[in-house]
């Protein structure tokens, strides 16, 4: 059987596995930006704070996807839960990174320009600090979302969902009949994924970013 | 050169009368007791025990070296900076009663080159602080335009742009702009001007005094520049280290009379030409010269000049305005109207302009005198005699200022 006779043969599972990965990647990510979000809001203003945050962070990130996904198990048992707390925490680096930096390279004439309009510190944060720190904070989200996209596929471990379940099982197989065409058709759709988020990323960036201060 | 300074003239006070300022709120007196501001670990206080009354309606420049504490000094007035200790009233109502935010949306506040947010359109940037006030839409609206228009940009032309878009000078004054959109009575000025070149600093500094003509707001202005100070200010108050006030006066009196050494220091050469710069032409004695009615007869203007012994007359036109030199010699024995002879006049000053500014013109002059005008009329003849009288006066002026001041204390 050829690959494209696999793809048109396995067309649904194929589409709902893609789904699937797509759905619990922007899921993921949409936690990770919030919880990543308000780390960097509690910690930016402090210099040590902020380096105990991103340390974290590193840390967390260093762990081999495998062994973090394993490690997982015991608590969480398979499946859904694992995976998800896995990506968020694989995610939360860059975010948080960005955001801090983003945040704390606001030029602070403005931020005591707008204290002394009477602005409040809230008031501040929203309308000037992360608004300015934006582009910044997007960037950490994009490349959050491609590092995610791939370690997701490594989430069919711990039986989560997604087009990782396709890799596994066709190199579970090697040999196999369709073993490479099943490990391929994950692979393309998992890349095909990855550039459609990194054009949404682009737009979201257009539609989002003022134009006084776009690029 | 005269003309330049005319017309900068009437086209600020157009401006301001178009935006219907007149209604404007005042400025209100600031009166700062006793005030200290010490930094946990710092030895020195970096505000010790300031105590200064900022007259309502006037420009108080505090001057002095990086690190003596001027800013910090302005920031406690909006309280940007919380005081140690000590006492500001802001029209006699105690600054620290009302929660900081609600003191500062109605105290203007401009920093170096304007502080305008980036990612808010001019128009955003102006609107801020009405907006926190809760102004109903259309007349923030209104008064954005209105307050562009008063710092002399076009409001169709600027509301939709960047910050980015406009230059250093375009962006200070939307920052002068948005400061003023409240109609605070107050106005802290942090060195506003000191990230333009010379020539925008100049104009900026220009238009800012006309504008103070129509607003009359108290303004606060820090500046390491004294030639700034001197410029801009009703006042001076010259500080040294922790803010200590080493003199306090008009301009003219400083220059005239430093208290010590520092204050001497801080003028820096050329004092008299500075004090030049502080009086207005039209402040000191001028000469009257011999007048005449460009329809007068040439034999009288003739007479009426050797009857004065002066050697020429000033020809005016019916509106006043000097138009003509002629000289004894032009006249002599001429008939018909006088301004068939003569030369015609091609410098005046305006009465506005600072002395120094008279004193280029008589450089720059054939003649030993240079006609004065009050709204292009004629009012008397500045020379450098004048100039020269007019310094002595100040330096007189300024001694018994000080010995009257002296005289206070001793009582």
């Amino acid at each position: 059987m050829s690959f494209w006779e696999y793809v048109r043969n396995r067309q649904e599972l194929l589409w709902f596995e893609t789904y699937q990965h797509a759905s619990m990647v922007l899921q993921c990510l949409v936690l990770a930006t919030a919880i990543g979000l308000i780390i960097a809001i509690i910690t930016y203003r402090s210099k040590t704070a902020s380096a105990v945050a991103t340390g974290i962070a590193s840390v967390l990130f260093t762990i081999p996807s495998f062994a973090l996904f394993g490690l997982l198990i015991p608590v969480f048992g398979l499946g859904v839960t694992p995976s998800v707390i896995a990506l968020v925490l694989y995610s939360l680096l860059p975010i948080v990174r960005n955001a801090v930096v983003g945040m704390s390279n606001v030029d602070p004439s403005l931020v005591d320009a707008a204290r002394g309009m009477g602005m409040s510190r809230l008031r501040v944060l929203f309308k000037i600090e992360l608004p300015l720190a934006w582009p910044v904070i997007l960037t950490g989200i994009r490349v959050s979302a491609q590092l995610v996209m791939g370690v997701a596929a490594i989430a069919a471990y711990v039986s989560g969902p997604g087009l990782g379940d396709q890799i596994f099982s066709g190199l579970a197989r090697l040999g196999g009949a369709n073993a490479v065409n099943s490990a391929l058709a994950g692979t393309v759709g998992i890349i095909i994924l990855a550039l459609i988020f990194d054009g949404f990323f682009v737009l979201i960036g257009r539609f989002t970013t003022s134009r006084g201060i776009r690029g | 050169m005269a003309d330049d300074i005319t017309t900068g003239t009437t086209q600020a006070a157009a401006a301001a009368d178009d935006s219907g300022l007149h209604n404007a709120t005042h400025g209100v007196e600031i009166q700062l007791r006793n005030l200290t501001k010490k930094y946990p670990g710092q030895s020195r206080a970096a505000v010790s025990d300031v105590t200064m009354t900022i007259p309502a309606g006037e420009i108080v420049a505090l001057v002095g070296p990086s690190g003596c504490g001027k800013t910090t000094t302005m920031k406690l007035i909006n309280r940007l900076i919380e005081p140690t200790s000590g006492e500001i009233l802001i029209g006699g109502e105690d600054a620290r009663k009302q929660p900081a935010d609600q003191l500062r949306r109605h105290v203007g506040y401009v920093i170096q080159q304007g502080g305008l947010f980036p990612h808010m359109t001019i128009a955003e940037n102006v609107a801020l602080v009405p907006k926190m006030l809760k102004w109903a839409k259309p007349r923030i609206t209104e008064r954005v335009d209105e307050m562009l228009e008063l710092v002399g940009l076009d409001p169709a032309q600027f509301r939709d742009r960047y910050p980015r878009q406009l230059s250093g000078g375009q962006q200070q004054r939307v920052g002068v702009a948005r400061a003023l959109a409240a109609d605070p009575p107050v106005l802290l000025m942090d060195e506003p001007f000191g990230a333009v070149d010379p020539i925008t600093r100049g104009r900026l500094q220009d238009e800012l005094l006309h504008l103070q003509e129509e607003l009359h707001k108290t303004i606060v202005f820090v500046t390491h520049d004294f030639d700034e100070a001197v410029k801009l200010g009703d006042r001076i108050a010259v500080l040294a280290e922790g803010s200590k006030i080493v003199q306090y006066a008009e301009p003219a009196e400083i220059l005239a009379r430093p208290t010590n050494d520092f204050v001497r220091g801080f003028i820096g050469t050329g004092g008299a030409m500075k004090l030049l710069h502080v009086t207005r032409i039209a402040d000191v004695e001028l000469g009257a010269g011999v007048t005449a009615q460009t329809g007068d007869d040439a034999s009288t203007v003739h007479t009426r000049l050797s009857e004065a012994d002066e050697p020429w007359a000033v020809v005016l036109d019916a509106n006043s305005r000097p138009v003509q030199w002629a000289t004894v010699e032009d006249l002599a024995g001429k008939q018909g109207p006088v301004s068939d002879y003569g030369t015609p006049i091609t410098t005046t000053i305006s009465g506005r302009a600072d002395l120094q500014a008279g004193l280029e013109a008589l450089l720059g002059s054939d003649t030993d005198f240079v006609p004065v005008t009050r709204r292009r009329r004629y009012i008397g003849l500045v020379s450098l005699n004048t100039v020269q009288g007019a310094i002595q006066q100040l330096r007189e002026q300024a001694k018994q200022h000080a010995s009257v001041a002296a005289g206070e204390d001793g009582a």
